[in-house]
């Protein structure tokens, strides 16, 4: 699914040069959900933009589902973001000025789908996390748990084959937090593969997957105790058509 | 897609009403400014002869003073003396010829509900009505042979028979003017020539109330309500002096079937000042000119040169309004850089980014328009205001000019979209909105 | 201390909305400048006295109808009478031109038979031409500098054929200086270019001020009275009255003339202030139009200021809250907001005079305005810097009520 090797990303300025990630390589496999843990400045932001298409690398090698992105202009990036890649942000990053319906709307729009089907995903993604009844709500008379919500919903209505996300539940309480992590749980048992970040020990320790960052390089990975059930999970390629 | 960015162009402006007002405020005002000057040049500058323009010429000689040039420039005089003119009438090279001149007489109304009143008059011969092209509600222009026998016709202006006869069909009916009666043989339609081409002393005023011969007015001695030059006083008093003297008064115009006969005639110019000057006549060089009516405007500074300051400022607003709209673009724009990020970061590529801000780009720019268009109109209010009454007719709007203000608005707003549009595209897809 | 340096990098990193408000400031000025000379030129061309008591004169037309069977001699002296008889009336004479009435008379004038038989131009002097009798100083109020006006006896008529000639002349002071410089015209013959061989009239007085019909006639200033009683079917009568007694006396007048008799057109009755009004009708026009443009234009600009500061003021609640938790007084705040803008101003301004000057250079040469005296660069240099600094008054404010609060508030 995810297969990066020997990445290196190297922030410049006039004055110093930064090593963000350093002969980086990670594999990810259908279906899996992994958790992205490490301290801060570890460069597991880096890896997060990276993995998401979100900027360029300066060496080493990207396949994302069987795709080379090095040779990928900016277009290119952003239509495989577009048709392969579900953002979940720590700041859920709604559009405040767009209502629930039209902020699920807004990948479906950029593949160009015709409006019934557009119509058909928004209804039952938003059906899916608990918010069927709100279209027509606007971000800000949401809770933030509902909210984060929505951002799953936009996430999950372009039918992504990854999952990238980022503190899904830094800005939430317990409570929502949970809820949150159910949903996540949920969304992966049904095949589409989830990269989380976190810092919060006890939510990486709900994911198959521990990989831990350090100085920009992987330095630990852990199993999780479930991995043996989730490897027999029913065939990604099913939810992407 | 395009109606998906015009619906968020219109959920975004709704979202930001003050800035966005100020926009549309600034094109608009930008707008209206440019395009009421412009409507008034372009008003000014019309030629409404232009299917003639090349059949229908001004002859100028100069007969002026042989030691000082009619004007700075070394023109020839731009109107005639009466011997020139009756030469010129009495030759006959042209296909059509007119001596013309503007007098003015009282109208005594049959009916006693009405006051005597002043009429204006145009004086001309019968070709004039050839040339010029007037259309005739009832009856028709009078005859050369009327032009001979220095008949007692006229031809109503449609506001003068309205006056008179309520605008019923006068033709054969005889109106008392000064101390002779005409007789009426045609009625014009509402004739509005703008500028009045074939008298451009006053280029902006209507048509006068009536028309009489030429002949028939020089007859009956009647002197011209318009400039007189004369570089040498007359040498007997009184008309017989004038119709003698070197005084320019009238104006001349000679029209042709055929554009070829011009060359000719140009000719026939020449040998005639030749001969005057055998005569002692016409002793500056040789000066004659042939004008189509386009050099005779151009000529006769038609424009005002204050109504081209007024363009030339109005655009220099016009631009300002723009680079204002550059600026509040930009700060808008850079101000919802976290929605960029967002929306790259869901798939958005660089084009549809910059396609959904030049959308709202040309959204403000159609509002501003359309509002533009409605100060244009309240502007040129103001100008007929401002303006004696001849100044109305320079102030309409036509469809033309709706079509040339909102391509301009639409025009100068993409344009002022550019450079915030491409801006907002720079902006790197983004995980977090950091504006929030 | 304005610690400009810091305000100034600030600045640097915006440079594209910095320079997009420096550009306006300088258009705007470049524009304002042009507009305001050919405001004040104006302006100051219509603030000039025509040299008439304008505030207590009237005119009136009578064309008689049937010219060829009419006695207009007779006619207008009985008119005259019964206008000079009504109460409140100082003065009434027939003429054929007024001063700022668009229409009128000129003749060409030589102070010597040389130069007004050489044909020349630059020979002669340009002077518009009134015909009035000897009541015409009092019905139009002129102020004579030296001399004397008309005698009964030096009045002459003029009729539509007629060939008499004036023995003498009043020239404005403007007319005398320019055809006889220093020297004392009293006394001196003037020549008809057109006409050297007629007597020439002799100068026995000179007006203060006597304006032409032209208003925008280069020579405006340059005019003269000549003792004719002017006697065409179509002609003016000029009316002065005591102060205050206009509104009644024009109340009255047509009727009076009709009175006398019936039989002819009376019309265009207007007040010397009507006269005025359309005289300067085009320069009021360009006048209030070009001070309209310059209102909005000020207007737009500043606007434009409110609206980027006020962006910038949002984008930077947040640093704006750290510096008042660093100890920022709300002075400093509001200060910082003004001094940006002023360095904008101030290299808008400076980009604004050299655009001004170039677009007058290009105005004189294009359109053959009149040249733009420097002193009016400063000074809207001046308006232009005081408009900035308004404009971002009401976003100065704003922003140094951000709470330092802000400072620890996560995103």
């Amino acid at each position: 699914m995810l297969e990066m090797k020997q990445l290196n990303k190297v922030y410049r300025t006039h004055l110093i040069e930064t090593h963000a990630l350093r002969d980086f390589s990670l594999s990810v496999r259908e279906g899996e959900f992994v958790a992205v843990t490490g301290p801060s400045g570890s460069g597991k932001t880096t890896f997060l933009n990276i993995a998401g298409l979100l900027e360029e690398f300066s060496g080493g090698e990207y396949w994302l589902d069987g795709v080379d992105t090095r040779g990928l202009n900016d277009d290119g990036r952003s239509r495989l973001r577009n048709e392969k890649i579900g953002f979940i942000f720590q700041g859920f990053n709604l559009l405040p000025d767009l209502n629930l319906f039209d902020n699920v709307d807004v990948p479906l729009r950029y593949r160009g789908l015709p409006a019934a089907q557009r119509r058909e995903r928004i209804e039952s993604a938003l059906a899916r996390v608990g918010l069927g009844a709100r279209q027509k709500h606007y971000p800000a008379e949401l809770s933030g748990g509902q909210q984060q919500r929505v951002a799953i919903a936009r996430a999950l209505a372009g039918q992504p084959r990854l999952l990238l996300a980022d503190e899904p539940t830094g800005n939430l309480d317990s409570m929502m937090a949970r809820g949150v992590m159910d949903l996540l749980e949920e969304i992966n048992d049904q095949g589409t593969t989830i990269i989380m970040v976190t810092h919060d020990p006890e939510l990486a320790a709900r994911a198959q997957r521990n990989v831990h960052i350090i100085d920009g390089q992987v330095s630990e990975v852990e199993r999780g105790p479930q991995l043996g059930r989730r490897e027999a999970a029913t065939d990604p390629n099913a939810a992407a058509a | 897609m395009f109606t998906y960015y015009l619906r968020l162009a219109v959920t975004s402006m709704r979202r930001t009403p003050v800035l966005t007002g100020l926009m549309v405020l600034a094109v608009a005002m930008g707008i209206g400014a440019s395009m009421t000057a412009l409507t008034v040049l372009r008003a000014m500058a019309q030629n409404p002869y232009s299917h003639k323009n090349e059949v229908l010429r001004v002859p100028q000689l100069d007969s002026w003073n042989p030691e000082s040039a009619y004007d700075e420039e070394g023109n020839p005089p731009d109107q005639f003396t009466y011997r020139d003119a009756r030469a010129l009438l009495d030759a006959g090279k042209a296909d059509y010829q007119s001596a013309q001149y503007r007098t003015g007489l009282s109208i005594q109304p049959e009916q006693d509900s009405l006051l005597p009143f002043n009429a204006s008059i145009r004086v001309a011969g019968s070709d004039f009505f050839q040339m010029f092209e007037p259309a005739f509600r009832y009856g028709n222009p009078w005859t050369r042979a009327d032009d001979a026998r220095k008949a007692r016709v006229v031809v109503l202006s449609a506001e003068l028979n309205d006056k008179l006869f309520g605008g019923e069909n006068s033709v054969g009916r005889d109106v008392q003017m000064g101390d002779e009666r005409y007789r009426i043989v045609g009625v014009l339609e509402p004739w509005l020539p703008m500028p009045r081409v074939y008298d451009l002393q006053e280029p902006f005023e209507e048509a006068e109330d009536a028309f009489i011969p030429f002949e028939t007015a020089v007859d009956k001695e009647m002197g011209a309500h318009g400039n007189n030059n004369c570089w040498r006083s007359p040498e007997k008093p009184g008309y017989a002096g004038q119709l003698e003297s070197e005084c320019i008064w009238m104006q001349f115009w000679v029209g042709f079937d055929d554009v070829a006969s011009v060359a000719a005639y140009r000719q026939f110019l020449d040998d005639y000042v030749r001969d005057q000057k055998a005569l002692g006549r016409f002793e500056r060089p040789l000066n004659n000119r042939l004008s189509t009516i386009d050099e005779w405007m151009t000529r006769k500074e038609v424009v005002q040169r204050d109504s081209r300051t007024q363009v030339w400022i109005a655009f220099g607003f016009l631009i300002v309004c723009i680079v204002n709209t550059v600026g509040l673009l930009l700060a808008k724009f850079l101000g919802r850089s976290g929605e960029v990020g967002v929306r790259r970061a869901l798939g958005a590529s660089r084009r549809q980014v910059f396609a959904q801000f030049l959308i709202e780009s040309g959204m403000v720019g159609v509002a501003g328009g359309v509002l533009g268009l409605l100060l244009t109109g309240l502007m040129l209010a103001g100008m007929r205001a401002l303006q004696d009454e001849s100044y109305g007719h320079l102030t309409r709007i036509d469809t033309e000019m709706v079509g040339i203000t909102l391509i301009v608005a639409i025009g100068a707003t993409l344009l002022a979209g550019l450079i915030p549009t491409w801006r907002a595209c720079q902006i790197a897809p983004a995980l977090q909105l950091k504006s929030q | 201390m304005l610690h400009l340096k810091p305000i100034f990098s600030a600045l640097l990193r915006n440079r594209i909305a910095a320079g997009v408000i420096a550009v306006q400031i300088a258009l705007t000025l470049a524009i304002v400048v042009n507009c305001a000379y050919l405001v004040v030129e104006r302006v100051s061309d219509m603030a000039r006295p025509s040299g008439y008591d304008e505030d207590n004169m009237l005119t009136i037309r009578v064309t008689a109808m049937d010219p060829t069977r009419t006695d207009i001699r007779a006619e207008t002296q009985a008119d005259l009478a019964v206008l000079r008889a009504m109460p409140g009336v100082v003065g009434a004479t027939a003429t054929n031109a007024l001063p700022l009435g668009r229409g009128g008379w000129a003749w060409s004038l030589s102070n010597s038979l040389e130069k007004a038989g050489s044909g020349r131009d630059e020979d002669s002097e340009g002077a518009a031409i009134y015909m009035v009798d000897e009541m015409g100083i009092d019905a139009t109020g002129i102020e004579l500098s030296r001399g004397r006006f008309f005698r009964a006896e030096e009045v002459v008529d003029l009729t539509q054929s007629g060939d008499a000639s004036p023995s003498t002349i009043v020239i404005s002071d403007a007319l005398a200086t320019a055809l006889f410089g220093d020297e004392d015209p009293i006394g001196k013959p003037v020549w008809l270019n057109s006409e050297p061989g007629r007597a020439p009239p002799i100068v026995v007085g000179t007006a203060k001020r006597l304006q032409a019909p032209w208003t925008s006639w280069q020579n405006t200033e340059q005019a003269a009275m000549v003792p004719y009683r002017f006697l065409y079917p179509h002609r003016t009568y000029l009316i002065r009255t005591e102060p205050g007694q206009r509104e009644a006396v024009m109340g009255q007048v047509e009727k009076v003339l009709a009175d006398r008799d019936s039989q002819r057109i009376i019309s265009g009755l207007r007040s010397y202030a009507e006269i005025r009004e359309r005289g300067y009708r085009e320069q009021r026009a360009m006048a209030w139009i070009l001070t309209a443009t310059m209102i909005s234009l000020s207007l737009v600009t500043a606007l434009g200021i409110v609206g980027m500061a006020s962006f910038w003021v949002t984008q930077r609640i947040k640093q704006i809250g750290t510096r008042r938790a660093l100890g920022a007084r709300r002075f400093d705040v509001r200060r910082y907001f003004q001094v940006e803008n002023g360095l904008i101003s101030v290299g808008g301004i400076l980009i604004g005079m050299a655009l001004a000057w170039g677009l007058n250079v290009w105005l004189v040469s294009a359109l053959a305005l009149p040249k733009l005296p420097l002193a009016y660069l400063p000074i809207a240099a001046l308006a232009v810097f005081v408009l900035g600094q308004l404009s971002v008054l009401g976003p100065a404010r704003r922003a140094s009520l951000v709470s330092p609060a802000v400072a620890t508030r996560t995103v």
